[in-house]
């Protein structure tokens, strides 16, 4: 696809970053992202996926009070999260209108299918986690690692993750490595890596 | 004297479509190909040639022209 020129000015800065450029952001838009998980976390994310042009679809559980904030009124609540999300989040960007098959971005705990990237978004109780897989990167040790962490933090912590998510979504989907990876969250700025638990194949490998 | 593959003018854009638009016909080329650029003004004067060294491109000239614009030729990187 070639960049129309209302969105090669909505997306100038994005092209200006050395990784993204003309052709990285027709990718992003190219491909989608389905989002399970209506807390702070994901819905930061799919506000800034959305906003970078990757169109979300989200799953039909309804939403919760946890949900309310910048995406979600009040009024919102007890819908499903498909339908609210799929008039919101045109209103962050009209690109973001035509959710394709792409990607997954999830809070957990969840069930991780389909294609890459997939990104999980968790925590220990005191931090923020974001563990990430592409296409190449091994399911089982994601698995492995997802399988030990709890549910993503709420507040200021959570809006911090869901956002960190969506750079690791993009990265993924612009081809930047590491295919496999994850990282701590401690606070807003304070990122730290996530050591992996390794599947049993690939432990004998190394 | 260089071979120019394709010419851009920006002298009616700011900052930083300056650098979008150029970075964008860059894009388009092929590896090694000179892209003649039209620039106007002190902000695009100094911003386009270093982001296009940055991003491993090569400044092949600089020129001022007799209107006070400036003409620069960038070499494709390889890569």
């Amino acid at each position: 696809m070639a960049l129309r020129e209302d969105q090669i000015l909505r997306y100038s800065r994005q092209i200006l970053l050395k990784d993204v450029g003309g052709r990285g952001q027709e990718a992003l838009l190219e491909g989608g992202a389905r989002l399970e998980g209506s807390g702070p976390a994901g819905l930061t994310a799919a506000a800034y996926l959305a906003a970078g042009g990757t169109p979300v679809a989200a799953s039909e559980a309804r939403l919760g009070p946890a949900a309310v904030g910048f995406l979600i009124s009040e009024e919102d609540v007890g819908q499903p999260a498909a339908e609210v999300l799929g008039r919101v989040l045109p209103e962050v960007n009209p690109d973001a209108v035509h959710p394709q098959a792409g990607g997954r971005i999830a809070e957990l705990p969840a069930a991780w299918n389909g294609e890459a990237p997939w990104v999980a978004l968790g925590g220990d109780g005191t931090r923020g986690a974001v563990v990430f897989r592409g296409s190449q990167g091994c399911m089982w040790c994601f698995g492995e690692t997802v399988r030990t962490l709890g549910s993503p933090p709420t507040g200021v912590l959570g809006v911090a993750l869901g956002a960190l998510g969506a750079l690791a979504f993009q990265r993924l989907r612009l081809g930047m490595g590491p295919e496999l990876g994850g990282r701590w969250l401690a606070a807003p700025g304070q990122v730290a890596e996530l050591e992996l638990r390794r599947c049993a194949r690939c432990q004998v490998a190394r | 004297m260089h071979d120019v593959t394709a010419t851009l003018d920006i002298t009616h854009e700011v900052c930083p479509m300056t650098y979008v638009r150029t970075k964008l016909k860059l894009e388009s080329l092929g590896a090694g190909a000179v892209l003649e650029v039209f620039i106007k003004g002190d902000e695009p004067l100094k911003n386009v040639p270093r982001s296009a060294r940055e991003e491993g491109h090569e400044v092949l000239a600089l020129e001022v022209q007799p209107d006070g614009s400036h003409r620069l030729l960038l070499r494709k990187h390889e890569r």
